[in-house]
């Protein structure tokens, strides 16, 4: 038994060594896919990038898989937009990995929402209002002004992490930073006729892309956030809707469109589902083509609708 | 002290701070405090069960947990039951955990949930039904938490690999009439491998092996004379644990219980907010449960065994489903035990359940949950049956943990 056991410890420091000596790219593990494609924006060949959840995911939902476990042992950073959003998983993931490069407040533990001004931080915060986080809304990257700081932030934290690189990384960060403000530019112009636009959304979770926009949100599905539409709820809806007038009912892909396709019978107000992230929609596979889709849907919705 | 004070706001996110988010909150602000409302009404009577007839509070937790420094986590989790105008509190975990150490390794210290099982390391609120399977109660005593140590390490593989070793005090899984003295200051260890992974986008699963060696589990001769002939115990202050009214160990010990775990998550996209579907099936086995005299009597099992196979279905954001079917099989004797020797026999019992769950929560944090059990039980070759039903909620006060997988 002793000497089994003795092996035993033998292969697994073998393992454990091998293991951390041969890789070279820095191995980050990002929690939505917007953090993996910005990662890879500045970190180019030299990241490994794994994202823990996909565009058709509630991030707020997901379990704290084996997988997740298994990808987080091995990482040497960690970017997620933190703000109280991965709280239902990333805490355990953090801890069974047992993996001290990806908690704490250490220097390869990136958090998004960090670097930029919140919306909709509450006064107080109770249950009974729903899911609201303490510290403010956190579906802080859709607004691609937001994004642009964080990518700066991001820049100089992979940089103190991966010194080596931190040339290569500057340099991709200029690049991306250059292609990523013409693309606003572009974007804000495309979308300009429509400012102003109200708007019925399924979950509070688009704040930050009217705040871009200047568009208002007139209500929402959710009687609370986080709380699933009820009837009652759809019904107060309607008397809103001839009050406020939006021209949109919004939603993202992977939200149940059956409170939004009711709503939409009953008012003639149209719905748009649009990708909430990477992967959300098929065209959607970076952080450019996201924003692109989400435009396009937009402004190809309006016109008959704008005010 | 100022140093975990000092955490980026965006971390800080716990009820002492006016925690409101997603649920459960684990880090950040100095402690955690959280509270588990379980109260219920039943009708009808489990096998291998405490809990009666009637309004009964079930399984109330109050816990509190947190960092201690950048080394050390803390985890304090007290179970309040009450039945019968007498309340008891017992501690189920009251462990520090060393989470600093790297290299995929965590060493917890102190009162903890033994890691046995997919079941048995996780709080009872988080099960789909009113009670633990038939063979937990039966083998484990519902769950199985006890002074010790436990290490778990997670490998650095592409697929999920995890090793844990714990050693247990294991008092309370004592073999039944053991005297105090006969106890050995560590009498149970043992440990789990467990693998897994994803099954593409939509599904996941992991598979758990796990032994707990008993030192003490084994029925001799020598703790037989604290028997009378129909197995029960005498009031003998020399008997363990077992014979408070209120213990939770478990119906029938063995020097060795192993088991083999499997479970299959399944969500459309990994999307679990509006359905998810969650099997399990676990196969439990115990061995060595007499010694060589008492194994020679007539009907003497060589070792028993028991399972369960679960099946929930969150069909919609508010609405889950459960279905369940477990087997256990127990025993007892008829032993006659004087200065001629040892006479009688030994009977192996079976006992089935169908679980049949409907639960609803309007929210993470509350739940109001059905569950209707059709149990049947072949003891001395009759059989009897019993139709259990059970209304409870179980409701989360306060700071939560997050839940594991």
């Amino acid at each position: 038994m002793r000497n089994c056991l003795s092996v035993t410890v033998v292969a697994l420091c073998a393992v454990l060594t091998t293991a951390d000596a041969a890789r070279a790219e820095l191995s980050v593990f990002a929690c939505e896919p917007e953090w993996k494609s910005l990662v890879e924006e500045i970190g180019g060949d030299l990241v490994a990038v794994y994202s823990a959840t996909t565009g058709m995911q509630d991030p707020h939902h997901v379990e704290a898989r084996p997988s997740l476990i298994a990808k987080a042992r091995t990482a040497d950073m960690i970017v997620c937009t933190g703000g109280e959003l991965e709280i239902g998983w990333l805490p355990v993931v953090q801890r069974r990995s047992g993996n001290p490069r990806i908690k704490g407040n250490s220097e390869s533990v990136f958090y998004a929402a960090e670097f930029v001004e919140r919306l909709e931080i509450p006064e107080s915060v109770d249950r009974s209002h729903g899911d609201v986080h303490a510290s403010g809304n956190p579906h802080v990257h859709l607004d691609p002004r937001r994004v642009g700081r964080i990518a700066a932030a991001l820049a100089e934290r992979l940089q103190a992490v991966d010194p080596s690189n931190a040339e290569a990384f500057a340099g991709n960060w200029r690049d991306f930073d250059a292609r990523w403000r013409a693309a606003i530019a572009d974007w804000e112009t495309r979308a300009a006729f429509v400012q102003g636009a109200r708007v019925i959304t399924h979950h509070r979770a688009w704040s930050y892309l009217f705040d871009w926009l200047d568009w208002e949100s007139v209500g929402e599905l959710e009687p609370l956030p986080g709380v699933p539409p009820t009837t009652r709820h759809l019904a107060d809806l309607v008397d809103a809707t001839t009050r406020e007038k939006p021209s949109l009912i919004l939603l993202a892909t992977y939200q149940d469109s059956r409170g939004a396709n009711w709503l939409s019978d009953r008012t003639g107000i149209p719905v748009v589902s649009l990708p909430s992230t990477i992967g959300g929609a098929e065209d959607a596979q970076d952080l450019f083509t996201l924003f692109e889709l989400i435009v396009d849907r937009l402004v190809t919705a309006l016109p008959a609708n704008a005010q | 002290m100022n140093r975990a004070f000092a955490l980026p706001a965006a971390l800080v996110c716990t009820a002492a701070a006016g925690f409101a988010g997603l649920a459960h909150a684990d880090t950040g602000s100095p402690i955690g405090i959280g509270a588990v409302l379980d109260g219920r009404y039943q009708d009808g009577t489990r096998a291998f069960s405490e809990l009666e007839d009637g309004f009964g509070l079930g399984h109330t937790e109050l816990s509190f947990f947190g960092n201690i420094d950048e080394r050390f986590r803390g985890v304090l989790t007290t179970v309040i039951e009450s039945a019968h105008d007498e309340t008891e509190l017992e501690l189920e975990e009251a462990f520090v955990e060393a989470i600093g150490l790297g290299t995929g390794l965590n060493v917890r210290a102190g009162r903890m949930l033994s890691g046995f099982g997919y079941l048995n390391g996780r709080h009872l609120h988080e099960d789909d039904f009113s009670d633990r399977p038939a063979v937990y109660r039966a083998y484990l005593g519902g769950h199985y938490y006890d002074n010790g140590i436990a290490a778990n390490l997670v490998m650095p593989t592409e697929k999920f690999f995890s090793i844990s070793l714990e050693a247990f005090d294991g008092e309370k899984l004592a073999a039944s009439g053991t005297s105090v003295a006969d106890i050995d200051t560590v009498n149970a260890w043992g440990g789990q491998v467990e693998f897994g992974a994803d099954a593409g986008q939509s599904g996941s699963w992991q598979v758990g092996l796990s032994l707990l060696e008993n030192d003490n589990g084994m029925t001799t001769e020598h703790s037989l004379e604290h028997h009378d002939e129909h197995g029960e115990e005498h009031e003998d202050e020399h008997v363990s644990e077992h014979e408070h009214a209120h213990d939770h160990g478990p119906e029938v010990t063995g020097g060795r219980l192993t088991g083999i775990d499997f479970t299959w998550k399944w969500a459309p996209d990994g999307n679990a907010k509006n359905r998810n579907l969650t099997l399990s099936a676990e196969y439990l086995r115990l061995d060595d449960l007499l010694d060589e005299t008492l194994s020679a009597v007539p009907g003497a099992p060589k070792h028993l065994d028991g399972w369960y196979l679960s099946a929930a279905y969150q069909f919609s954001p508010r609405w889950t489903v459960g279905l369940r079917y477990g087997e256990v099989e127990t025993y007892h004797g008829h032993i006659h035990h004087d200065e001629h020797g040892i006479e009688g026999h030994y009977d192996t019992d079976e006992t089935t359940e169908t679980d049949l769950s409907l639960a609803w929560h309007p929210s993470h944090f509350s739940t109001v949950r059905a569950t209707y059990t059709r149990q049947e039980q072949r003891i001395h070759g009759n059989t009897s049956d019993e139709n259990i039903f059970v209304l409870q909620y179980v409701m989360s006060l306060g700071a939560h943990g997050a839940h594991t997988y």
